[in-house]
């Protein structure tokens, strides 16, 4: 039985499509997971045909898991992952089963951000950083960074905005190291790069860079920086989209980057192109579905067949502007319910609306992006109209909260 | 069952009902001391069940800003003597604040400015209700407003 593995998943976004596209590609699935929580909703994952329960830090049990499925006669074409940090432990498994042509070494160096910023050090892309380890003298980190505040400090395995800070003088730098020292051993210092943020969106198949997506980022700034916004650009200027792809290209090929997917967070700091970060996986949430809207590219589907070795379709068969609203909660309590939903998802121009809290979960202002508690696709041939769409049409959402 | 345990049964009833709503009574007034502030609730809602029909007890009030009248079957004790019960009228909402003419459990239970005096022989039976839904808040995130 043809099987692909995947190692980690949430519940909903690009990681969930992806099983859902393996299964429509005529695949056996297998989730590993670590959430009990899925094991006692299992009826909610009906995509995914075998689910096992295991540790997905211990690569030894990840091993065996993989070892019991071939004993039970299933043939491993590929072990995936869309979550962080477990890309890499993926690839290096698929090709440790010798079943894949996608390297394992740029994921690592791509998931690790103190990796990405040694390897991409002296380049233009790369701001001003540095490193901190336990043991290391904090006065005289502290000491070489007068004049260059505010600065940015996460750990190297921050995701989703949850480890990262922006601070702005000694006494917040210092408290923000000691309380990432706690969870890790290594903390990354930045600088705080101003201008217009975008992501992009990229697949490269036997060492040819596509560049599927060009999204412009919203960000608003909460306890953490938190995107509430993604536009996807149906039309792009030719100089500019050659100005990315050559910058893409440049970055990609320090990685060594031949076969995979991954998405670039850049901002354009005074005609400079600066690398915020690279992920080695299509980002999470909404974005396979605004590819999907946008181009009718699943992306996640996509990703599978470079990973099976197999020339992805990356023809785009429509070019349409698409706003992705998140919707966040201001106030912290217990949902009681929420109303809107299906009105909001009934006016023109509305493509998906996508509520993620069920009854009881108590919300809270965002913190990661996990916080982000639904959105709203809106799609148009004008960039403007999609996003007052979409804007217009969250306003019919309404979260009835209880405070605690 | 004979008419003479009938009355007796009756009676027991009565007297459960009686020595609930004077514990309920004393906790309340019990919670307005210091000492026991934020640990009992001053509020405690109930239904009361009739010895007739033996479905809840239902009572009639205006609502004071609207002024449209409302039935419920949740009060409050103001007062308790030995064969009277002094009721003030709580009244069912949604979560949106709109009125329900219920006996299920409702979002929220408001205290209204309406009172009842009954007797305790009408009664044969008494539930407790969640204290938390009395005036029980609720934010509205999101939306148009």
């Amino acid at each position: 039985m043809k099987t692909i593995v995947f190692i980690g998943s949430n519940k909903s976004g690009s990681s969930r499509e992806a099983i859902k596209a393996a299964e429509r590609l005529g695949f056996f699935t297998v989730l590993l997971t670590d959430r009990e929580l899925f094991f006692e909703n299992r009826l909610d994952f009906p995509d995914v045909h075998q689910m096992i329960l295991t540790d997905l830090t211990n690569y030894g049990l990840l091993k065996s898991s993989i070892d019991d499925l071939q004993a039970q006669g299933k043939v491993i074409e590929a072990v995936l992952s869309f979550v962080d940090p477990y890309v890499h432990v993926a690839a290096k498994l698929s090709k440790e089963l010798g079943v894949t042509v996608v390297s394992p070494e740029p994921i690592l160096k791509m998931e690790d951000k103190i990796l990405t910023r040694e390897l991409l050090k002296d380049h233009p892309v790369s701001p001003y950083f540095a490193k901190f380890g336990k043991g290391e003298s904090l006065q005289m980190l502290i000491d070489k960074q007068v004049g260059k505040y505010p600065l940015i400090v996460k750990t190297p395995v921050s995701a989703g905005s949850k480890d990262v800070v922006l601070v702005k003088d000694s006494q917040q730098l210092a408290r923000s190291i000691n309380m990432f020292l706690e969870k890790g051993t290594e903390v990354l210092i930045e600088e705080y790069l101003d201008g217009p943020q975008y992501l992009f969106e990229v697949c490269v198949f036997n060492g040819k860079v596509h560049i599927i997506g060009v999204l412009e980022q919203k960000i608003t700034l909460f306890e953490r920086f938190i995107v509430t916004g993604y536009c996807l650009l149906g039309e792009i200027d030719s100089a500019f989209y050659s100005n990315i792809h050559e910058t893409v290209c440049m970055i990609l090929e320090k990685f060594n980057f031949k076969n995979g997917s991954c998405h670039l967070e850049m901002r354009l700091v005074n005609h400079q192109w600066k690398l915020i970060e690279i992920n080695p996986r299509i980002s999470g949430g909404a974005m396979n579905r605004i590819i999907e809207v946008g181009f009718g590219i699943n992306l996640v589907e996509e990703t599978i067949k470079i990973f099976l070795g197999l020339e992805p379709n990356l023809k785009k068969k429509t070019n349409r502007f698409v706003y992705a609203h998140y919707i966040t909660s201001e106030a912290t309590g217990t949902l009681i319910k929420v109303t809107g939903k299906k009105r909001c998802s009934q006016l023109p121009g509305i493509d998906e609306v996508f509520i993620k809290p069920k009854k009881g979960k108590i919300l809270h202002p965002p913190l990661s992006m996990g916080d982000r508690y639904g959105y709203v696709l809106a799609s148009s041939n004008n960039k403007e109209e999609s996003i007052r769409l979409a804007k217009d049409a969250a306003k019919e959402i309404s979260f009835y909260i209880e405070p605690l | 069952m004979n008419e003479e345990q009938k009355t007796m049964k009756e009676d027991e009833s009565v007297c459960d009902v009686k020595s609930i709503l004077k514990t309920i009574f004393e906790t309340q007034n019990k919670a307005k001391l210091p000492a026991f502030q934020g640990i009992f609730p001053e509020t405690i809602p109930f239904i009361l069940y009739s010895s007739e029909t033996i479905e809840p007890f239902f009572a009639y009030g205006i609502a004071p800003k609207s002024l449209v009248s409302f039935r419920t079957c949740f009060f409050c004790i103001d007062s308790l003597t030995s064969s009277c019960v002094h009721l003030t009228l709580l009244l069912p909402s949604d979560v949106e604040g709109s009125y329900l003419d219920t006996t299920c459990m409702p979002f929220r239970l408001k205290k209204m400015n309406c009172t009842v005096i009954v007797s305790l022989q009408d009664f044969c039976g008494i539930q407790c209700v969640s204290p938390k839904l009395v005036n029980r808040k609720v934010i509205i995130s999101g939306g148009k407003c």
